[in-house]
């Protein structure tokens, strides 16, 4: 990573998983020597409602652990995306699930499309391991954390249960994430 | 980073990791977000490790559990959020009359009443001082960050046991619901209690002294009651000197121990013209807006209070007569800075959001930027 902070925010729905992949995505980083403040905004369901799970990943102590611009956005469903995006910077990376979200064409930011559920229910077999699809595609295209890390930090917080599934589709996403790469170009 | 000592933790575990390492032997509770990770966590734990765990009907029950386990020798905590902590009122009264060490975790929530729970809020400050009746003096701490959810709880045992009291952690919803990496210590060394069957349990030669207390099964005639007692627990409900001599030792074995008690933190105040006064999870936003106004050329600085009650009104009244202005951001209608300006020399300036939001280091930058035009 070379920049002194990278901001992101996972936005979906409330029982997509996306409180553990910023957890998942913090514990990483923090393995890789980095600072990390991770924190989730949800309403009082269980499932449904717009719900967002932030992380700072940084060089030097971070003072105020939320965020207030995203520099990367990941989305799992259309009113995520739309109440999320205005807090994208201008030179902001999207990555958003097609089987969720349509893309609206605003500002200079990169928006990129990852099949991630289609990927999930086509080759995992499981719709619900799309969230590890989507932070798989993140991390294959922007090399924010090394790929051991990754697996250390799924061994850790995920249950034993989903661990294989959700290794998997990690790894078919940061494939995606890769190819994305060589299509459009690098992050930054 | 060492695997061991140093690791992320979400503030709530990090609340029950410090108690475990504090030897917390006894919980009850309720669940109520958003606190009940610890609760969660501590079901889980203690009865590994021996110690016990009980979910009660209700808070009233759950802190009569605790001010009964804490009597029988245990080290004992519940955790809660604002409703629940109205309903413990009582419970804590009765703790601090009967000289009860106890720990309180209140992950503070947007009230009042049920207002929005899974929205951060501060409006408990002043109701953990003041929310049961008559004059009394619990401990207050406040952590702004995942290691101070660990170190604070940890601590909030060695003051309770210390001084048997009840001990408050007016966390917030920002911190506790915060993943961040903090560093374990393993086992903490916490105040014994003194057991001393042949000494009075409820009075001491000093008006502010803390008394030996027994457990229950170590061999005493042991009487407990909210009622006014004399220094062997006899009830004495019709002598006016025994009830000033009481209600005068419970406040002063707290209040006359303030500079043991009460930590702050100064950042960047030795030259400063404005100070941000705050604690909690606003703390991080202030910082960030102090340093953001430094880098405008600003003189800011940061008077960060890690203990609530007793209030550190020595630091805050010795800081303000060299500064022109006190800033206070707070989650509630300006419970603390009501505190300041009973005891600042300097004018002092309240920010209050009351939305469910946490206040962004800009909104303090602005209104401090306002305060100094």
């Amino acid at each position: 990573m070379d920049a002194q902070k990278v901001q992101v925010r996972f936005g979906g729905l409330g029982g997509q998983g996306l409180v553990t992949l910023g957890a998942v995505l913090a514990e990483a980083a923090a393995r890789s020597g980095m600072r990390v403040a991770a924190s989730q905004q949800y309403g009082s369901r269980a499932r449904g409602g717009a719900t967002r799970a932030d992380v700072i990943l940084a060089r030097e102590e971070i003072d105020f652990p939320h965020i207030h611009r995203a520099d990367v956005l990941l989305v799992l469903a259309q009113e995520a995306y739309e109440l999320y995006l205005p807090s994208v910077t201008e030179a902001g990376l999207v990555l958003a699930d097609p089987f969720f979200v349509k893309l609206a064409e605003r500002g200079g930011r990169k928006q990129l499309l990852v099949p991630a559920t289609a990927t999930a229910i086509e080759k995992v077999g499981k719709q619900v391991a799309a969230n590890f699809v989507l932070l798989g595609a993140l991390l294959g295209y922007t090399e924010l954390v090394p790929d051991e890390a990754v697996r250390a930090a799924i061994a850790k917080l995920v249950n034993p249960r989903f661990q294989a599934i959700n290794l998997e589709a990690c790894s078919l996403g940061a494939g995606l994430g890769r190819a994305l790469a060589e299509e459009v170009g690098p992050w930054r | 980073m060492d695997a061991d000592r140093v690791q992320i933790m979400m503030g709530n575990q990090a609340a029950a990791a410090g108690a475990l390492a504090a030897g917390c032997t006894f919980y009850a509770g309720y669940p109520i977000t958003p606190s009940s990770e610890i609760m969660e966590i501590l079901a889980a734990e203690l009865p590994e490790r021996g110690g016990v765990f009980i979910q009660m009907e209700d808070e009233i029950a759950s802190i009569s559990a605790v001010i009964g386990a804490s009597w029988a020798g245990a080290r004992a905590m519940t955790a809660t959020s604002g409703p629940g902590l109205s309903l413990m009122m009582e419970g804590v009264g009765y703790a601090a009359m009967t000289e009860t060490p106890c720990v309180i975790v209140d992950v503070q929530r947007a009230g009042p009443a049920t207002g929005q729970a899974t929205r951060i809020g501060a409006g408990d400050i002043l109701q953990a001082r003041f929310g049961s009746h008559g004059d009394y003096c619990p401990i207050a701490l406040s952590p702004w960050s995942v290691q101070e959810m660990y170190d604070l709880t940890a601590r909030a045992f060695d003051l309770a046991e210390r001084f048997r009291v009840p001990v408050f952690v007016l966390a917030d919803e920002g911190v506790g619901h915060l993943r961040e990496s903090l560093e374990l210590h393993g086992e903490i060394e916490i105040a014994r209690r003194r057991r001393d069957p042949s000494a009075p349990p409820f009075g001491t030669d000093s008006p502010d002294g803390v008394p030996p207390m027994p457990a229950f099964g170590d061999g005493a005639r042991l009487m407990v009651t909210g009622s006014t007692h004399d220094e062997w627990g006899y009830r004495r409900v019709d002598h006016p000197e025994v009830h000033a001599r009481l209600v005068e030792r419970l406040n002063r074995k707290v209040l006359d121990h303030t500079a043991e008690i009460a930590r702050w933190d100064e950042r960047l105040c030795d030259d400063a013209s404005l100070v941000v006064l705050a604690y909690g999870f606003t703390a991080r936003s202030a910082l960030a807006a102090v340093k953001q106004l430094r880098a405008e050329g600003v003189r800011a600085g940061l008077l960060r209070l890690e203990t609530l009650w007793p209030f550190p009104e020595d630091a805050v009244t010795a800081l303000s007569g060299r500064v022109d202005a006190l800033l206070v951001p707070e989650m509630n209608r300006g419970q603390v800075a009501l505190l300041a300006r009973a005891c600042a020399r300097c004018p002092v300036h309240g920010l209050s959001q009351t939305d469910g939001e946490v206040i962004e280091p800009e909104r303090i930058a602005e209104r401090a930027r306002e305060v100094l035009a």
